[in-house]
């Protein structure tokens, strides 16, 4: 049962943001993953549907002259996983795409819902914060380029007005030459708590760079600027022995019922701590 | 008889329908110009609703009706779809809506439209004025709340059993005693049925019709009576496909308020499905259970004491939970034996959370987890090995249970290399650790046997020597339709692929049959199917006899043609007999047969769980990585479905040990299903079930009904495999992560680091 007034099929960003000027109560609709359960509940009342399925710039894959990497955000889960140019340029998208949902939804599913309805399964969302993508925000009088971390706001909100669509998502050169980067999340029957990390070691294998992004339940995904800054210029071994005292100052866990706060803690930190210690380990004593 | 058909894996008779989508369930069958029905939840757990405003979900159009609990008759019926229908056992607390709210998901209004999207629409224009109390979501609240049953209980205790041996004070007043004391805790959970409940209702030929995925038609049928007011043969009920495995959807939901309805529109079809949110809010679960243990043992390991009082949460409504805490109690009673005393209490507990009900397996398996965890803790403080502990103080289980106890207990430990993993596991260091746990269970002494489970078996032989079996239910495995036509064939010697059983059951014509626990129901369907079987033989011979002019008892039958035994030559196949059966100029006589098998006595089972786990102490993580299932099965009529339904059962059991189940107090549904996971960390276990194959004498065939069964000494295994890989007793249900890494900080494995001030959502 589907509570749908109307549905248009724009075939430019530009005609989908004029669409969505034109309605105010229409919404966007991608793989649909997330919209049409959403539908289904009557979440959104009754509403009208922009579809983004036929805008082809939507669904690229490509490099810029600089070698940043270009996303279409309407590509699909499974589309990702089988791009060769990402196999080779940033291969653990594999690893997270192959782990989320199933083949069915793997199939619908786009980058871009993954990206703005990052709950609860919203994997990539952290492994982008931690590369420092940007994210380019279609509106209907100009264009503009969002750093990812902006994109997310206090109170559940996002940046970009309602009328706005994500048009690319640019993963810069700078975080995947060089840079190690690894991804997992807490294997519990309950709410799930995701992370990524990315590092790039400098002089003598003491850290240059690190981003630690992490999604804890009920939360928007978020870097930890105070404990990358801490950890920053550190030696492998003193960064190893700071994060478990640093990060916990950083994390805010919320209430959740089926995972009580100093567990959430307890988790994100151990698992921060055995993935630096993996990309350390991998890195060699200099990377 | 064809007795090798009994033992033999035949696939499932309706497993083609079922893979390739052919299989039609209540939803595939229903009008597709049926109006549509949709119920208002309450939203808040307790009060009384006081006015509700439908004008504006009628003067939508495409709304047909709209009704609120002020304009349903008063008349209470009973929730339970199984058991005893009868008045004086089932509780009559619900109505078609309610207007004393008594759960956030009671329902208070309903709409009927042309349509889904005009109902859910009108629901929405919907307006209540509700007067709130307070609400008592767990045990101690509830008992010390005002009666939510006032007209049918002073308080909120709906059930109590106790059951008191020996003198405590002399028994625990010896010196030297090991003592333990404990609670111990298992949480709700919800058994959703795979298939959402759906059903639809209309008038045909006078009757009304009530197509539903409700398992128990005669019952349904009974309750449907009663809610409307309306004699039982005005009813008439249909049962499609049920897409429920274990149990589930015995109960009636809002099958009357369907029927209702459709009666108020003049016989119009009316469907009345719940979506997936909506099941879950109000089906009913397995129910929540504290237990306060206090066990005393001597030096030798020889049990001296036992005090045990446990409360159940029963939710809003009995629905069919009320006799659980007393299986529960007797199960206590009944597995181990106390050199000095014994004293048990129980009481189960109104609340303002969602109805429970009975699975196969319910009460048992709350009672295993406290019962098993009890064991182990007391073995653990008197350094004994675990099962030698158990052994020495098994109850009085009978020669012939004890034996095939000890088997279970031999064949398990043998899989799974007790001695020397146990010994291996000891004193480990690190964070990732192995242990090595166990639990038995040992249910039923034949004395306990309710009175009223009848089933009834019709078959009828076709003019082309076929043969039509008719039941009154559908059952599992045991006592599912394939088996039930392994014990046909197998005792009327027809061949199975001759025998065909309607896949849709209708009180038109389904014989009688009470519905009940399923794995006892299954056992005395099996026996009612056999008799039948039997008696349509006997007259299949007896006609021969008639048509061969030759004595009854030498007519020579296999199945397939009837001999003169006294003269091979001289005979008739079964498609000939058949056919003058209905077309014979001088001896017409369409042979049938049926007959009815009630419970007299319940069947001995028993079994044992032994599960290999690693812990990852700083992420509170749980690996199984080994599950062996012992199980005193009896002589399995289909190998190939008791190993699946066994499969199930596991799977069961790992949920009831690991998912997040529902935290106390959690009224609301759920959430989507995507919360509710199947455990992680169970999905590369090597998981076995080893059956113990001694012929059970009550059995149809030798066999045992142990659908539900494997299920029940999971948790505890698990719980006790944890508790020698850490040496942290875990004392709740769900093993979850946050509860494991709670534990862990308290007894000093973890840290505890410092907590911000929560920040503002």
């Amino acid at each position: 049962m589907f509570d749908i007034k109307k549905t248009t099929q724009p075939r430019s960003l530009e005609e989908a943001v004029r669409a969505l000027v034109a309605d105010p109560s229409s919404k966007c609709i991608a793989g649909g993953t997330d919209m049409l359960p959403r539908l289904h509940r009557r979440e959104l009342g009754s509403c009208s549907l922009v579809s983004l399925g036929n805008i082809q710039e939507l669904k690229n894959i490509s490099e810029t002259e600089e070698s940043d990497l270009l996303i279409g955000p309407l590509c699909t889960c499974q589309q990702l996983t089988r791009e060769p140019l990402l196999r080779r340029r940033l291969p653990l998208l594999y690893q997270v795409f192959s782990q989320i949902a199933s083949p069915p939804i793997r199939r619908m599913a786009t980058i871009g819902g993954n990206i703005c309805r990052p709950l609860p399964g919203g994997d990539l969302a952290v492994l982008l914060l931690a590369l420092d993508a940007r994210l380019y925000i279609q509106g209907p009088a100009s264009a503009r380029w969002l750093p990812i971390f902006q994109l997310y706001q206090e109170g559940g909100k996002l940046e970009p007005q309602p009328w706005e669509i994500l048009g690319r998502i640019l993963i810069p050169r700078t975080s995947l030459e060089n840079n190690q980067l690894k991804y997992t999340k807490h294997n519990s029957s309950g709410p799930s708590i995701r992370l990524a990390l990315r590092l790039e070691r400098g002089e003598e294998g003491c850290i240059k760079t690190l981003r630690l992004a992490i999604a804890l339940p009920g939360q928007w995904p978020c870097t930890q600027p105070r404990t990358e800054a801490a950890l920053r210029g550190l030696s492998p071994a003193e960064a190893l022995e700071k994060l478990p005292q640093l990060l916990p100052k950083d994390l805010s866990p919320l209430h959740h019922p089926q995972i009580d706060r100093s567990s959430q803690l307890q988790v994100a930190v151990e698992l921060s701590r055995r993935c630096l210690t993996k990309l350390i380990q991998e890195g060699g004593p200099r990377a | 008889m064809q007795k090798n058909i009994i033992g033999s894996s035949v696939s499932q008779r309706d497993a083609l329908d079922k893979v390739t989508g052919r299989a039609r369930y209540t939803a595939d069958l229903c009008p597709k110009d049926a109006l549509v029905a949709r119920i208002l939840p309450s939203i808040i757990s307790n009060g009384r609703v006081r006015a509700v405003d439908l004008s504006r979900a009628q003067a939508l159009p495409g709304v047909e009706l709209a009704l609120s609990c002020f304009d349903v008759p008063d008349r209470p019926f009973p929730g339970v779809g199984a058991l005893y229908p009868q008045e004086q056992t089932a509780i009559r607390d619900r109505h078609l809506l309610e207007s004393r709210v008594r759960y956030q998901g009671d329902p208070i209004a309903v709409v009927v439209a042309r349509d889904e999207c005009t109902a859910a629409q009108a629901l929405e224009k919907i307006r209540v004025r509700y007067e709130e109390y307070p609400a008592s979501l767990d045990i101690q609240s509830g008992l010390q709340a005002p009666g939510l049953h006032q007209n049918l209980f002073s308080g909120n205790l709906l059930a109590r059993e106790n059951l008191h041996n020996g003198s405590m004070g002399k028994a625990v007043s010896r010196p030297g005693l090991h003592y333990v004391e404990k609670n111990y805790r298992c949480c709700s959970r919800l058994n959703p049925p795979t298939e959402a409940p759906s059903s639809y209702a209309y008038m045909e030929g006078g009757q009304l019709v009530v197509v539903s995925s409700c398992r128990s038609l005669h019952a349904l049928r009974h309750i449907l009576s009663l809610a409307l007011g309306i004699p039982s043969g005005k009813i008439r009920v249909c049962q499609p496909c049920v897409g429920a495995g274990s149990g589930e959807r015995l109960e009636a939901l809002y099958e009357p308020l369907n029927a209702y309805l459709s009666l108020r529109l003049n016989g119009r079809c009316v469907r009345l499905s719940l979506s997936r949110e909506e099941a879950l809010a109000c089906s009913p679960r397995e129910q929540a259970m504290d237990f306060q243990a206090k066990a005393w043992a001597d030096e030798k390991g020889i049990l001296q004491a036992r005090d045990m009082k446990l409360w159940a949460n029963q939710g809003a409504y009995a629905c069919n939970g009320q006799g659980i805490v007393g299986r529960a109690i007797k199960n206590f009673a009944q597995t181990y034996q106390d050199a000095g005393a014994l004293n048990l209490q129980s009481a189960s507990v109104y609340t303002n959370t969602a109805p429970t009900g009975a699975g196969p397996a319910s009460g048992y398996l709350q009672a295993a987890f406290a019962q098993e965890s009890l064991m182990e803790d007391l073995s653990r403080s008197l350094g004994l090995d675990p099962i030698e502990f158990r052994r020495q103080n098994l109850g009085d289980l009978g020669q012939d249970q004890r034996k095939r106890l000890e088997e279970c207990l031999n064949r398990g430990s043998a899989a799974i290399g007790w001695q020397e993993r146990r010994r291996r596991y000891e004193r480990q260091l690190g964070s990732q650790r192995r242990g090595l746990g166990m639990a038995l269970f040992s249910l039923g002494d034949g004395k306990t046997a309710a009175p009223s489970e009848l089933a009834t078996a019709r078959m009828m032989l076709e003019a082309d020597g076929s043969v039509q079996l008719q039941i009154g239910a559908s059952g599992l495995e045991q006592g599912a339709d394939t088996s039930l036509l392994q014990i046909a064939s197998a005792a009327c010697s027809i061949p199975m692929e001759k025998i065909h059983v309607p896949p849709l059951l209708d009180t038109a014509w389904a014989p009688f049959d009470s519905g009940g626990e399923p794995g006892h129901l299954s056992q005395v369907r099996g026996q009612a199917v056999k008799k039948a079987a039997l008696l349509l033989r006997k007259r299949i011979i007896d006609y021969a006899a008639l048509l061969l002019n030759c004595p009854a008892d030498l007519v020579f039958f296999d199945g397939r043609q009837l001999l003169d035994s006294r003269n091979r030559g001289q005979g008739l196949r079964l498609e000939e007999l058949a056919q003058r059966s209905y077309y014979d100029k001088e001896h017409p006589l369409p042979i049938s047969a049926e007959a009815s098998h009630s419970k007299r006595e319940s069947i001995p089972l028993c079994g044992c769980a032994f599960a290999e786990v690693e812990v990852d102490i700083s992420l509170g993580q749980v690996k199984l990585l080994r599950l062996v299932n012992v199980l005193d099965s009896g002589t399995l009529i289909n190998p190939a479905l008791s190993a699946a339904q066994a499969r199930t059962d596991q799977y069961r059991g790992l949920c009831y040990a690991l998912s997040p189940g529902l935290a106390e107090g959690a009224n609301l549904p759920p959430g989507p299903l995507r919360e509710y996971l199947l455990p992680a960390g169970a999905e590369d276990a090597q998981m076995q079930c080893i059956f113990v194959q001694q012929p059970e004498p009550k059995g149809v065939f030798g066999n045992k009904p142990i659908e539900g069964m494997a299920q029940i000494p999971i948790a505890a295994a698990i719980r006790n495999a944890i508790l020698q890989a850490t040496g942290v007793a875990i004392d709740e249900i769900p093993l979850s992560s946050s509860t494991l890494l709670r534990r862990f900080r308290e007894e000093g494995l973890l840290p505890s680091f410092p907590l911000k001030e929560e920040a503002h959502v």
